[in-house]
């Protein structure tokens, strides 16, 4: 049996040097249909959008990350066909937890069901720590979505901790009451 | 906005940005709750160094869709929430638009007294008004009694967010309140002639 070729990471680069544009983003499109499946099945609170538009609005999101200095896109690559990718948003400073001037968060990492347990993201998260080393950058912020247990516990093996929890309500039926009856104190505080 | 009274002693009045110092010390006392939750995880700025980065962010919302509402009693401002609203989700099928509750913080000596359900109230109010139907929040890890009093209005996870340092390295953030305490600086100061006690 012939082992399957083996895959790399590169950068992915723009045609116009410096200067990402929607169609150097296109062959990330099954990618990131795949991670919104991945979505779907572990978390199904709200209806997702359509394969189209929710690429039309991440690519969007995806270009206005990568015109800021510092911020890549990391591809995994089996020949032809990509197989994974990374984005990586270089921000300011947090203004609540003590970061460094600058800090990343990892905006997406998308791995092909067909290729993933194989190393391909933990190799993806091996380049994006090396290059914000070399950087300075020593603080990654990284969402998972709730129920995603093997993302969660991908993080855990590098050394992330969960210690901010998202949570959402859609507002329905309001007619000044709120959708469920308030609680009988408020002796909490949030960010 | 004009000021709502909600009850016979609390009042919630929208924020103009030329009173954004009235915050300041309300920030002081969301951070110093946070500084002490027992199993806080990821270290936090000094009120000196966090207000500023804070109040870019306030002034930078407020310039857009963002709003803060106060809520005084008796006049004196107790409390209040900074809410930023954000265009579509890329993924999820919001509306046009969606809110983040960026900051909710209640004096130390107000808690428990109806003034974050009054905000909260309020809040929703005027998201209600906009035509803002998505909320979104985010609470720390051990910050259980507020992801309580959120669960309890409807609220349900959707993102975990984590926090590491790359190469599988020791948490700079760890280090850095390390080298602070050492130092005696930032949040480790010595308090100043100007400190109140």
């Amino acid at each position: 049996m012939t082992p399957a070729p083996h895959w790399i990471i590169e950068p992915l680069s723009p045609a116009t040097p410096g200067q990402f544009t929607a169609a150097d983003l296109a062959p990330l499109e099954p990618l990131w249909r795949s991670l919104m499946d991945r979505h779907r099945d572990v978390w199904n609170e709200l209806p997702m959008r359509s394969y189209e538009e929710s690429w039309e609005r991440r690519r969007a999101q995806y270009l206005e990350v990568l015109a800021v200095p510092g911020s890549f896109i990391l591809v995994a690559r089996r020949g032809e066909h990509l197989i994974g990718y990374a984005v990586v948003d270089i921000q300011e400073g947090d203004e609540t937890y003590t970061t460094g001037e600058r800090q990343a968060e990892i905006y997406t990492l998308a791995v092909l069901p067909g290729e993933r347990e194989r190393g391909v993201g933990a190799a993806l998260m091996d380049e994006a720590d090396r290059r914000l080393l070399a950087d300075g950058v020593t603080d990654v912020f990284v969402a998972t979505m709730h129920g995603n247990d093997a993302a969660q516990r991908f993080y855990e093996r590098r050394g992330f901790t969960p210690f901010l929890h998202m949570q959402y309500r859609k507002l329905t039926g309001l007619d000044g009451a709120p959708a469920a009856p308030p609680p009988s104190d408020d002796s909490r505080q949030e960010d | 906005m004009r000021t709502k009274t909600i009850t016979d002693d609390i009042t919630i009045e929208r924020l103009e940005p030329k009173d954004i110092e009235l915050l300041a010390p309300l920030w002081k006392a969301l951070l110093d709750h946070i500084a002490v939750l027992p199993d806080a995880l990821v270290p936090i700025r000094p009120f000196e160094q966090s207000w500023p980065l804070e109040r870019t962010d306030l002034l930078k919302a407020l310039e857009g869709d963002g709003f803060v509402l106060v809520a005084r009693r008796d006049g004196a401002v107790v409390g209040y929430a900074f809410v930023e609203v954000e265009g579509p989700d890329p993924v999820w099928y919001t509306g046009d638009s969606h809110a983040v509750l960026a900051a909710l913080s209640v004096a130390d000596g107000e808690r428990g007294a109806g003034v974050g359900t009054a905000l909260f109230d309020a809040v929703d109010a005027e998201l209600e008004r906009r035509g803002v139907e998505d909320v979104e929040i985010g609470v720390d890890t051990a910050n259980r009694d507020a992801m309580r009093f959120y669960e309890e209005r409807g609220y349900r996870h959707d993102f975990h967010i984590f926090y590491g340092t790359p190469g599988r390295k020791p948490w700079a953030c760890l280090r850095r309140e390390e080298e602070d305490r050492k130092a005696g600086r930032g949040r480790y100061a010595p308090p100043g002639p100007d400190a109140a006690q």
